[in-house]
C-alpha cells in the first residue's frame, strides 16, 4: 500500500511551544531556549498510525507546518494553511491571552480548510504549580474547546507527556476524515 | 563581490545588450541566487534549472523534493490550467527538514501559472536579510513576553496590596467590634471601661504602625526621604501641649537631617509620650552622629516596659533603624542621622 503524505499545520501564539511540540515528536529535542520562528519550519515524519474506523495500522508520512506565531500576520497564515489535512492549534497554560487567540486562529482554519480535523494542545501542562490563576486558565480553555467542538490534549513539550497521543491522535482524525 | 557592468556603459551597444542579460540570467542560475522548477498539473517536474536543483530530474514528483508543496496538489492542477486566474503562493521563508537554529538556511519560494499545463516554482535561497528579520521577530517576541511577565507582576502586586488591606480592614473590625460592645456594656463599670478603651486604642495603633511597615516595605524607595521633623513637633506639640513641656531648639530641628517615615516617627513619638506618666519635659537634641529625643520625669518607669504603648514605641524606633531605651526617670528615642547629601 503506498504511503500518504499528510499535511498539518501547527498554529497559535508566539512562545506557547509550537517549535518544541513537533522537535520533540519528530527529533526527541527539546531545548529551553526560546527561539522565535521565522515563517514556515517544515518536518517530514514517517509514523504507523491507527485507522479508528478500521482498527488497521496505516504508514503515513505527517508534513508538519511549525508556523511563526503571532497574530499580526493573518495574511500569510491563510496562505500557510492552504493543503493542510489537519491542524493542531496550540496555547500556553501559564498564560491566558494565548487561550484567547484560540477563537482567531479557530476562525482562519474554519475559513481555509473548514470541517478537517483539529485538535488544541494545552502545552506547559508540567509548569501547573496549583496556583488558582492556572486552574482558570485550564478551566477556560477546556470550556473554549467544547464550545468549539475540538478535542483537547494537556501536553509538556519538555517532559514529552502526551506529545506521540497528540500526533498520533490528529494523525488518527485524518485517516478517518479520508475516508 | 565586484559586479561586471553589464547593463550599462560606453563600450556595450545595442547588439550586445541581449547577450549580456543572458549572462546575467545564467549567473543568478549558476550560483543559485535564482531556481527555477516548472512542473505539470500533477506536480511532475517538467525543467529545473538553478545550483540548488541541479540534480532534480524531469519525470520526478515535485512533492518528493519539496515536502512543503504536500497537499498543494489541487492548487498547482488549478494553476496549471488554460488561463489560470490562481493568485501566485509565496512563502517568504522557508526551513525544510529541519529549523533555522540548526543553521539551515532556509529559502523563499514562489508558485505560480506559467501556462497552459504548467506551472513555476521559483526558489531563492535566504540571504542576510532574512537573518535580520529572525532577529526582528525574536527581538519583538522577547520584548512581548516580558511585558506579559510586567502586567502578571503588576497585577499580582496589586491583588497583594488589595488583599493586605482587606486583612487589615477584617482585622481592625473583628477586634474593634467586640471591644466596642464591651466598652458600652461597661457604662456602669467605670473602673473596667478605661481597660476596655485602653484595649481599642491599642488594636488601632498596633494594626496602623502594621499598615505603615507593610507600606513601606511596599515603597523602599521613599525610605530615603527626608522627614519633616518640624511638622511633626508642630502635631506632638498641638496634641500634648497640656500634659508636657516641650523644650526643643528650632536650630536643632533645622540642622538634623533624617530619612524614613514621618508618619512612623509620629506614631511612635506619640506612643512614648501616651504611655509615660509624671511631670513630663521632651527635649531635643543631636548627639553622637544621631537625633535624640530625651522624655525626662518619667514616674512609671517600673511598668513602663511592660505597657504595650512602650514597645510600639520601641517598634517604631527600630523600624526607622533607632533604638528606645529607658534609665532612670529618662526615656530616649534614638534616630541616626541620614548621611550628608
Amino acid at each position: 500500500m503506498a504511503v500518504i503524505s499528510q499535511k498539518v499545520c501547527v498554529i497559535g501564539e508566539f512562545s506557547v511551544g509550537k517549535t518544541s511540540l513537533v522537535r520533540r515528536y519528530v527529533l526527541g529535542l527539546f531545548s529551553d531556549e526560546y527561539k522565535a520562528t521565522l515563517g514556515v519550519n517544515c518536518y517530514n515524519h514517517r509514523g504507523q498510525y491507527l485507522h479508528p474506523a478500521t482498527g488497521e495500522s496505516r504508514t503515513m508520512d505527517l508534513v508538519l507546518w511549525d508556523v511563526e506565531g503571532g497574530r499580526q500576520k493573518s495574511s500569510m497564515l491563510n496562505s500557510y494553511l492552504i493543503g493542510s489535512a489537519g491542524a493542531l492549534l496550540v496555547g500556553d497554560v501559564t498564560r491566558p491571552d494565548t487561550i484567547d487567540a484560540i477563537d482567531h486562529y479557530y476562525g482562519l482554519l474554519e475559513a481555509v480548510i473548514p470541517g478537517r480535523p483539529k485538535v488544541l494542545a494545552l502545552n506547559k501542562i508540567d509548569l501547573v504549580d496549583g496556583s488558582p490563576a492556572i486552574a482558570q486558565t485550564v478551566a477556560m480553555a477546556q470550556a473554549k474547546a467544547r464550545a468549539l467542538g475540538l478535542r483537547v490534549v494537556q501536553t509538556s513539550a519538555s517532559l514529552g507527556n502526551q506529545v506521540p497521543e497528540l500526533f498520533g491522535g490528529l494523525a488518527s482524525d485524518i485517516l478517518r476524515a479520508r475516508d | 563581490m565586484v559586479w561586471p557592468l553589464i547593463f550599462c556603459g560606453p563600450e556595450i551597444d545595442d547588439v550586445s545588450r541581449p547577450n549580456a542579460i543572458d549572462a546575467a540570467q545564467e549567473a543568478l542560475l549558476s550560483t543559485g541566487l535564482i531556481n527555477l522548477v516548472v512542473i505539470d498539473a500533477a506536480g511532475v517536474i517538467l525543467a529545473a534549472k538553478g545550483n540548488l536543483v541541479e540534480d532534480w530530474e524531469s519525470g520526478e514528483r515535485v512533492f518528493d523534493r519539496l515536502m512543503v508543496l504536500v497537499g498543494m496538489e489541487d492548487m498547482i492542477a488549478s494553476m496549471a490550467q488554460e488561463d489560470s486566474s490562481v493568485a501566485p503562493l509565496e512563502l517568504p521563508a522557508v526551513f525544510l527538514g529541519g529549523n533555522h537554529e540548526d543553521g539551515d538556511a532556509g529559502l523563499s519560494l514562489r508558485l505560480s501559472p506559467l501556462g497552459p499545463g504548467q506551472a513555476l516554482v521559483v526558489l531563492r535561497p535566504l540571504d542576510a536579510a532574512g537573518t535580520g528579520e529572525q532577529r526582528t521577530v525574536q527581538q519583538h517576541n522577547d520584548l512581548a513576553l516580558l511585558r506579559d511577565q510586567l502586567d502578571q507582576a503588576q497585577s499580582q502586586a496589586e491583588n497583594n496590596i488589595t488583599t493586605r488591606e482587606h486583612l487589615f480592614d477584617s482585622l481592625k473590625w473583628g477586634f474593634r467590634a467586640p471591644l466596642a460592645v464591651l466598652v458600652q456594656a461597661l457604662d456602669t463599670q467605670k473602673d473596667l471601661q478605661p481597660l476596655a478603651m485602653d484595649a481599642l486604642s491599642a488594636v488601632d495603633d498596633w494594626l496602623d504602625l502594621l499598615a505603615l511597615k507593610t507600606a513601606m516595605d511596599d515603597q523602599p524607595e521613599k525610605g530615603g526621604a527626608v522627614m519633616a521633623l518640624a511638622s511633626v513637633f508642630a502635631a506632638l506639640r498641638e496634641e500634648f501641649a497640656d500634659d508636657l513641656s516641650f523644650r526643643v531648639n528650632d536650630s536643632d530641628v533645622k540642622q538634623a537631617r533624617l530619612t524614613g517615615s514621618s508618619t512612623v516617627l509620629q506614631t511612635g513619638l506619640r506612643s512614648l509620650l501616651r504611655a509615660g506618666q509624671g511631670s513630663l519635659a521632651l527635649s531635643f537634641s543631636l548627639e553622637d552622629g544621631g537625633a535624640c529625643w530625651r522624655l525626662d520625669g518619667i514616674n512609671n518607669g517600673d511598668r513602663l516596659t511592660s505597657d504595650y504603648r512602650w514597645e510600639l514605641a520601641r517598634t517604631a524606633a527600630v523600624l526607622l533603624g533607632g533604638s528606645l531605651t529607658l534609665a532612670d526617670q529618662t526615656a530616649r528615642f534614638r534616630l541616626p542621622l541620614a548621611p550628608s547629601a
